[in-house]
């Protein structure tokens, strides 16, 4: 039975010194099972931060792991973010049982003090130090308590609490089928084909509702209270297309999955919700793309120079000069370096790791190294005439005869010919689908060039949403091609960049936050989004997704990422892509089994559908025809092929036409479509959002294996081969895997499946020599138990790197 | 390199910076990340810099500050230890011999050291040091110093203090950069020392450099190197070429003085430089290039044209930041002195200590083929390597205009090392393409700031490409007058546009779009037509005037692939009317003439009875090719025993990538005569031949501005064709020039009746150059200067009796006879010339070279004739490749004249042949 501890952190005493002359500015992070975040204020320059803060934790039982990270917060936008320990503590061992009511002696609620000592992360940085914290079982209170405590809408976790499985999930069953559900009867098919996602009540009627199904369906709430009473102040309930509920803060314009209870104070909310927005902040602040022109590529292949600018890593930078990869030699400074200026404006170069200054910019040092043959072989036909370099490009021979090309656009040097699309430049080794090489060719276009002047744009932080659609609406494309220079209203701060990356990243989140009602959550997770068919409820919505394609076109334009991940559909449709079966596990799951289930069972005498399909439109059922006159049209056997292509089509794409149709025009706008058709779908995901830092250790940490052991042999050479492999191609492996490169915020611990936490999974499946195949909707890839590591790298490459679809079985 | 002295001088040198990372020395940087690490965090006393008085606020805190060089040292012991690993790693790197390392500069690097003249060389006497670290940490911070204050130089604006910044940003146009441009420069008469080429005009786009540091606003072009003043000081440089990578302490081989390199081969060597002043001397910086220029004099205007069409840097061999791994991946320690005592690298502080000798290693491996930005016409032939040819008689104040050519040897040079080699290659003394590796050190006037050129030396290189696709003169002529005709067009169509708007002028009407461009297209698109891709390139090509891109030649035999091989026939035709009396009938009386007329047998018209017929030569022109032929002296240090492991497996390769058809010299030519008798005459025998002789025909053509079409044999050998073409140019650059003064002089009226109807744009300014852009108008200026030399040589080929294949060996070479003996079986003094044993001369003549005629169908008899093409051993003349280049040209044509009996006529047929270098 859950209950809730209150934990109050007192103390830290003699953290370790990592800078000499700084001490840091401590603050603690605590999170139970990895959610629930809380944080501490940070105390100032001190290694004994006394904070005496306390937290309540709900929902807790014997084995949950309260963890309590300190961080330095002067260098948490840092790499490292000034990590200074991590303490485990599981509860079960301190309190004891929670559910027996032992109270103290005194009456009291039971409390103990623990101190514990500082542990290492696994970035094996030095730590030292205690923690000093004060855990206390709270009274079990009114069963009102048990309620889920409310916790942010944006943090990816949602438990499987009660409230929410009535809404999606079906009986259990689902969980464990591979390929087809064995759920539903033909007639559950028909009903979900026939009557689409129509509201939770009837779905409830239909479908066997998991044990636990609440008794909801039999009263009629208002939106402002349910089952467990009046929900706070300014929340309101909702439910989703695919009849989930979930609740709309209207003080904070956010939305949860859980319900807010009533004693959690709005300041602690607010606390919370600015916690995890920080850690959102810096996974964001870590997305980079390949080809050197972004400008906060991790990778600068730092050659040549003294050996304390640390290089990367050792393996990337061997990567890079393998390939001959681009040197981004832009702007970003080695770590540790910083540029100032004099008052007379004259520029010099700190280096905050031996604290000195100089007047030579450290990058002239910078210069990368690739070994050739001394005869290379001559190709037979000398490329004549490619035309001209794109404006801003030079060409130059080195000493050993090879060609190189400067951008003075983006400030880099590279072996890669602008000209020449990847497959036929000589110059450099290749593989099939060179994402890089893409990004250099489109970003080299001239329709892709950056104006001359400013596009000056002033937001409030708090209103972000509307001011940007003012700003960006007013403007025409011309104008926005300029320099983007943001200006958040009451903060002095020039946009070197960083201001410019901020305001993305907040407008990217208000944007798709359903609280609009533009965008909603797809249907196996809850951070991939779709368009919302029913946006039409808010009658400016076509000016606010032309607004939306704007902003994802800007990004791309100016090189900013979006913190938002569209369903796989989504990229398909902006590349003007059919869409196809498959891509219908991301919109809605339930409808992909149902029509998978008619494609492998013969539905002659037992379904009678035809070329139409229900549509809801705010209440009243509207019929609506897949072919012409299709209403009168058997679905037989014989054409049920064609009637799940048609209603693909329009359960994807025609249901969302005009609000899709304004967002490309948006997007349109800034970025001409002949050029984005360069990318493939899931490139685009990457070109729009940027790839995470992916952190091995952790993914390899929260993986499942069925039929498999971490010791198998098959499975150390899939990590061998994953962690050989650069984050662009890791991201594509998470793509194939789960459909979308996005991670959450506290990791690979956190993954969702369409059926709520499920955690990365290897199943020993399929033929040697089969390909290896995914489920998106389980986070399951079947790995066939190949002979060889050479071999299941070349099939893992191959499956990931296809382009058509993901690969299903 | 840089390096530092071993005694802690006054001036902060700096200790050398190791760079190790390659891919293999990865695992070294870590350990070293480790040790940076482990070692106390406090001990940064970096490098003892007795020479800086600490200010009173940083006492306490020793961090090191220093003006000019970056610090990013280590300690002098840790390099040591450096060293030690070093020499673990150089054993194994130097056993790779054929490896090779390509560097490529960062961003930084290229702007700061090679697209610009740096000249940061901030003297460290003057105390400017930027803030110490001290202040900086007390600066309060707006941004959190973290690593993402990655500023982008471009969107620096609002820096406080700096106005210039605003300017330079938006300055900061990316006007597409053309590398080397073509100089016209003025010969200014007077031999003055230090003869000041300045450059007449900078006709091309003006350059718009790019902004690099905020301070450095006065960034000086890379491309003004060649035009700062030379100064003569203390400083010595001596280059010297060696046979194979110079490994450190050990003497290396040099290189001979007539040494020929082809493309793909690498070129070894060092600098020494020495101050034999007693002050030391401060430089800029030391460049070490592989340069390639074309010089065109033109005496009477007194200009010299110069196209630079190569240039390669050795970034380890010029100065730089840091010590960037040589191209050999040979490791050198820099400081350490060689053999000759000198010191590996420069100084970190660019300065040049008393006489010390300092010795920088370089290599250069000469490409396949040029960039394909070299010429702007995007001609794809002028962007392959061309040939030594000639000397620059005009450099260094005509240094090697006394070099002759030794008459006995084949060519001359000054006698020392690095001297051209001029052969007698038929380039005339206003006219060559050199080759040189070249050191420069820049310095900087302490008074003025100016930048000049301390010391500069020159290797001349002797440079024999290898023949790459694309210069076969197969379909030159098709490709040749289609390039003509479609300049000529758009000129005249750019006169057309002048001509209405000059008419509008009068009658004061508005000027719009449509008249500049003659289709509305450029302006705006009317969306509704929707072009195809062809149509779009069609026009694109127009509006960029270069449609040569699609260049038949080069499209069509790019490469020696067997598939296009056989081009169709393209044949050198000439023909010969003939008519002779009918001598041998029986009654050759007065009268029979009178009384043939009612004949049989043969329906004759005329009064006379005559035979007349015509003979129809033609020729195919030849696939294979000559070889290129050069004294004999070259030859021999030449040949393939004598060339070094890389030069002859980089030979291999390139002979392997050649099908065999083209491998095999040019040996003879089939000539097919084919004899069409005239209805009216009797049938008879055609006129025998008498005598078979050919010529080599040497073209060379020059113009002072990029040549903007290709150029073909045909053209430039037919007398009038070529002075058609050239006055109708001249015609054009009178038409351009009185154009452009009434356009100067309406300029105001012109503007203003253009921007009249365009009242929704803003105010466009019409100009001159939107009607005859600069382009046409040096393409008009380059073909109206055209000079064209064709020279015969007679005694290149062995007279025809000479090549005869002997089934005995018995044959007498003859020493080149005076008059060619013609060969006709009824000439009988041919016969006494011969010498009785074996098989007369005279048949064999027959046999072997002009056969017989053969009656393929009535009056008409087909005849072959093989010319044979045997070079002559001992002739002095250098025969060097075919040349297409943006300023000149070299064409070849074999001249076969064949004559007739009994001065019935002779024919003279021009067949153009390619020279190319494929043996050695």
């Amino acid at each position: 039975m859950p209950s809730s501890i209150s934990v109050k952190l007192v103390a830290a005493e003699s953290l370790y010194k990592r800078d000499v002359f700084r001490s840091p500015d401590p603050f603690a992070v605590l999170t139970i099972d990895g959610y629930q975040t809380k944080s501490t204020s940070a105390a100032k320059k001190t290694l004994n931060p006394y904070w005496n803060e306390t937290f309540k934790f709900d929902d807790i039982n014997e084995n949950s792991i309260l963890t309590i990270q300190v961080f330095d917060q002067k260098k948490f936008k840092k790499k490292d973010q000034g990590f200074l320990g991590v303490v485990n503590v599981r509860v079960g061992d301190v309190l004891g049982h929670l559910d027996e009511d032992t109270a103290t002696s005194s009456g009291r609620p039971r409390e103990e003090t623990i101190t514990r000592d500082l542990k290492k992360s696994n970035d094996g940085m030095a730590v030292s130090g205690r923690l000093i914290v004060v855990l206390s079982k709270l009274p079990s209170s009114s069963p009102h308590s048990q309620a889920p405590s409310g916790h942010t809408a944006s943090s990816s976790t949602n438990t499987s609490s009660t409230t929410r499985t009535n809404g999606h999930s079906t009986s259990s069953t689902r969980n464990h089928s591979t390929s087809h559900p064995s759920r539903g009867t033909a007639q559950a098919v028909e009903s979900t084909l026939q009557s689409g996602t129509t509201a939770a009540t009837n779905t409830a009627t239909t479908s066997h509702r998991s044990t636990n199904s609440t008794s909801s369906a039999t009263r009629q709430y208002s939106s402002f209270e349910d089952q467990y009473g009046r929900l706070p102040p300014g929340w309101e309930r909702r439910t989703d297309n695919f009849g989930r509920t979930y609740y709309v803060d209207h003080n904070t314009r956010t939305t949860t999955w859980k319900r807010p209870t009533l004693d959690q104070t709005e300041a602690e909310r607010g606390n919370q919700l600015n916690a995890n927005t920080e850690l959102e902040r810096r996974q964001h602040r870590g997305r980079t793309l390949p080809g050197g022109s972004s400008d906060n590529s991790s990778v600068t292949v730092q050659v040549g120079g003294g050996s304390n600018i640390p290089p990367v890593n050792g393996a990337a930078a061997a990567a890079f000069a393998a390939t001959g990869g681009t040197t981004s030699g832009l702007g970003e400074l080695p770590s540790g370096w910083e540029q100032r200026f004099t008052p007379e404006g004259r520029a010099y170069f700190v280096d905050h790791n031996t604290r000195t200054t100089t007047w030579v910019d450290p990058r002239r040092q910078q210069y990368i190294r690739t070994y050739g043959p001394t005869n290379t072989t001559i190709q037979q036909q000398p490329v004549s005439q490619l035309g001209p370099l794109p404006s801003g490009w030079e060409m130059r021979l080195t000493n050993t005869a090879r060609v190189y090309f400067v951008d003075h656009n983006t400030k880099t040097t590279t072996w890669d010919d602008p000209r020449l699309p990847s497959s036929l430049d000589q110059n450099v080794p290749q593989y099939k689908r060179d994402f890089r090489r893409k990004v250099i060719y489109f970003r080299s276009q001239p329709a892709l060039r950056i104006l001359p002047g400013q596009c000056h744009i002033k937001v409030r932080r708090k209103n972000i949403f509307e001011d940007a659609y003012q700003e960006i609406m007013r403007q025409t494309p011309e104008d926005l091609k300029k320099r983007l220079m943001i200006k958040f209203d009451g903060e002095e701060g020039l946009d070197y960049g960083g201001v410019s990356r901020e305001f993305f990243f907040l407008l990217s989140h208000e944007m798709f936050n359903p609280f609009y009602c533009l965008f909603e959550y797809s249907a196996y997770d809850n951070y991939t989004i779709q368009i919302n068919p029913n946006s039409g409820i808010n009658p400016e919505h076509l000016n606010y997704f032309k607004f939306i394609g704007r902003v994802v076109g800007l990004g791309v334009f100016h090189r900013r990422f979006l913190d938002a991940f569209f369903v796989g559909a989504l990229y398909k449709m902006m590349l003007r892509k059919k869409v196809v079966l498959q891509d219908m596990e991301g919109v809605d799951a339930e409808v992909y089994n149902s029509l998978n289930w008619m494609l492998e069972n013969s539905i002659d005498g037992v379904l009678d559908l035809t070329f139409s399909a229900d549509d809801e439109r705010f209440g009243e059922v509207v019929t609506v025809d897949l072919k012409p006159d299709g209403r009168n049209i058997e679905v037989t056997d014989g054409n049920k092929k064609e009637y799940v292509e048609l209603y693909t089509q329009w359960r994807i794409v025609d249901r969302v036409q005009e609000q899709f149709k304004a967002f490309m025009d948006g997007f349109n706008e800034l970025i001409p479509e002949d050029l984005v058709t360069v990318f493939d779908e899931r490139e685009l995901e990457l070109l729009i959002g940027g790839i995470a830092e992916i952190d091995i250790e952790d993914w390899k940490k929260h993986t499942d294996y069925r039929g498999y052991q971490e010791s198998d042999e098959v499975i150390q050479w899939f990590w061998k081969c994953v962690s050989e492999w650069d984050n662009e191609q890791r991201a594509r492996l998470l793509q194939f895997t789960t459909g979308t490169s996005r991670i959450p915020v506290n990791g690979f611990k956190d993954l969702q499946g369409s059926d709520g936490p499920r955690r990365f999974t290897i199943e020993k499946a399929g033929e040697v020599q089969q390909l290896p195949k995914s489920h998106t909707c389980f986070n399951r890839v079947d790995l066939p138990q190949y002979v060889d590591y050479d071999s299941m790298k070349q099939k893992l490459t191959l499956a990931v790197e296809e382009t058509i679809g993901f690969g299903q079985e | 390199m840089t390096f530092t002295f071993s005694t802690s001088s006054r001036k902060n040198g700096r200790p050398p910076l190791k760079s190790v990372s390659t891919e293999d020395n990865i695992h070294l940087l870590r350990k070293r990340r480790q040790q940076q690490l482990s070692s106390n965090s406090t001990d940064n006393s970096l490098h003892p810099n007795s020479g800086q008085t600490p200010r009173a606020s940083d006492s306490q805190d020793d961090d090191i500050r220093s003006a000019s060089t970056t610090n990013l040292d280590r300690l002098r012991q840790e390099r040591e230890e450096n060293s030690l690993e070093m020499d673990c790693t150089q054993s194994r790197l130097s056993h790779r011999a054929n490896m090779l390392v390509d560097v490529l500069p960062s961003f930084e690097m290229y702007n700061a050291l090679h697209r610009h003249i740096p000249q940061g060389n901030v003297d460290p006497d003057r105390h400017d040091f930027p803030p110490s670290y001290q202040e900086v940490r007390t600066q309060r911070m707006t941004i959190l110093p973290s690593n993402d204050n990655s500023v982008e130089r471009s969107q620096l604006t609002a820096v406080p203090g700096s106005e210039n910044a605003c300017n330079n940003a938006t300055a900061h146009s990316l006007t597409n950069l053309h590398p080397l441009q073509t100089q016209h420069l003025t010969i200014n008469s007077t031999r003055s020392g230090g003869q000041s080429l300045h450059s007449s005009s900078d006709t091309n786009i003006s350059q718009i450099p790019f902004e690099d540091d905020l301070n450095d606003s006065d960034n000086i072009f890379i491309d003004k190197l060649y035009t700062l003043p030379k100064l003569s000081t203390p400083i010595e440089i001596d280059i010297r070429i060696t046979k194979t990578a110079s490994i450190p302490h050990e003497r290396p081989e040099e290189q001979s003085i007539l040494k020929e390199y082809t493309s793909g081969d690498i070129i070894h060597g060092y600098c020494l430089i020495e101050n034999r002043s007693s002050q030391p001397l401060k430089f800029e910086m030391f460049y070490v290039t592989l340069e390639a220029y074309i010089s065109v004099i033109d005496r009477q205007k007194g200009k010299r044209t110069l196209k630079r069409f190569l240039r390669m840097v050795d970034l380890s061999a010029s100065w730089s930041y840091t010590n960037i791994t040589p191209s050999t991946g040979i490791n050198i320690v820099p400081g350490e002195r060689d053999f000759d005592d000198a010191i590996i690298g420069l100084s970190n502080s660019r300065e040049l200590k008393p006489n010390t000798k300092y010795k920088k290693f370089f290599m250069f491996k000469l490409p396949t083929q040029l960039l394909d930005v070299t010429c702007k016409q995007e001609q794809f032939s002028h962007c392959l390597l061309p040939p030594s040819f000639g000397i620059d008689k005009y450099k260094n104040n005509c240094k090697y205009s006394g070099i002759k050519v030794n008459s006995v040897l084949g060519c001359g040079h000054l006698g020392t090392k690095g001297s051209p080699i001029l052969t007698l290659d038929m380039a005339d003394d206003n006219l060559s393409i050199n080759y040189t590796i070249d050191a420069k050190i820049v310095g900087k006037d302490k008074r003025t700031s100016k930048l000049n050129i301390m010391k500069e030396k020159e290797y001349n290189l002797r440079v024999m490409p290898f023949p790459f696709a694309g210069v076969t003169n197969q379909q030159n002529e098709k490709t040749c007058l289609r390039q003509l005709k479609n300049l000529e067009s758009l000129i005249e169509d750019r006169f057309e546009a002048l001509n209405k708007i000059f008419k509008k002028l009068e009658l004061n009407e508005a000027i719009s779009n449509v008249d500049i461009h003659d289709t509305d297209i450029s302006g705006t698109l009317d969306g509704n037509e929707d072009l195809d891709s062809d149509e779009i390139l069609r026009r694109k090509l127009d509006q960029l005037h270069i449609n040569n891109r699609i260049d038949d030649t080069a499209s069509q035999s790019p490469s020696y692939d067997s598939k296009n091989m056989a081009p169709k026939e393209n044949l050198v035709e000439t023909e010969l009317r003939y008519k002779f009396k009918n001598k041998n009938k029986s009654n050759s009386s007065l009268f029979s003439h009178f009384l043939s007329s009612s004949e049989t047998g043969s329906s004759s018209t005329g009064p006379h009875v005559y035979n007349s017929g015509l003979i129809v030569l033609s020729v195919k022109k030849p696939q294979s090719t000559l070889p290129y032929w050069s004294p004999s002296l070259l030859r021999k240090t030449n040949k393939f025993e004598a060339k070094s492991e890389q030069e002859k497996e980089n030979w291999q390769r390139l002979m392997g990538m050649l099908p065999e058809g083209v491998k095999t010299p040019l040996t003879k030519l089939d000539v097919h005569l084919t004899c069409i008798q005239s209805n009216n005459s009797a049938g008879h025998k055609p006129p025998e031949i008498s005598s078979v002789t050919t010529e080599f025909v040497v073209i060379t053509a020059k113009s002072d501005n990029s040549i903007p079409i290709k150029f073909c044999t045909e053209l430039l050998m037919n007398e009038n064709r070529l002075n058609k073409l050239k006055t109708k140019f001249l015609t054009y650059q009178k038409k351009v020039h009185e154009y452009r003064k009434k356009f100067e002089e309406n300029h105001a009226k012109l503007n203003e009746l253009y921007n009249r109807n365009r009242d929704h744009f803003t105010p466009k300014e019409l100009l001159f150059t939107n009607f005859i852009s600069d382009q046409i108008n040096n393409d008009i200026d380059s073909l109206a200067g055209l000079k064209v030399n064709i020279i015969d040589l007679h005694d290149i080929f062995k007279k025809q009796i000479h090549t005869f294949e002997e089934e005995n060996e018995d044959i007498i070479s003859k020493k080149g006879s005076s008059n060619p003996p013609s060969a006709s079986s009824s000439n009988n003094n041919f016969l006494q010339a011969t010498f009785s044993n074996g098989a007369s001369t005279a048949t064999k003549f027959t046999q072997q070279i002009v056969h017989e005629w053969e009656k393929v169908k009535p009056l008409q008899y087909k005849r072959d004739v093989t010319v044979n093409l045997k070079l002559n051993p001992n002739i002095k003349e250098t025969l060097v490749p075919n040349l297409e280049t943006c300023l000149c040209c070299r064409f070849y044509c074999v001249r076969v004249n064949i004559k007739f009996d009994n001065h019935l006529g002779s024919m003279k047929v021009d067949i153009p042949v390619d020279v190319k270098k494929l043996q050695i």
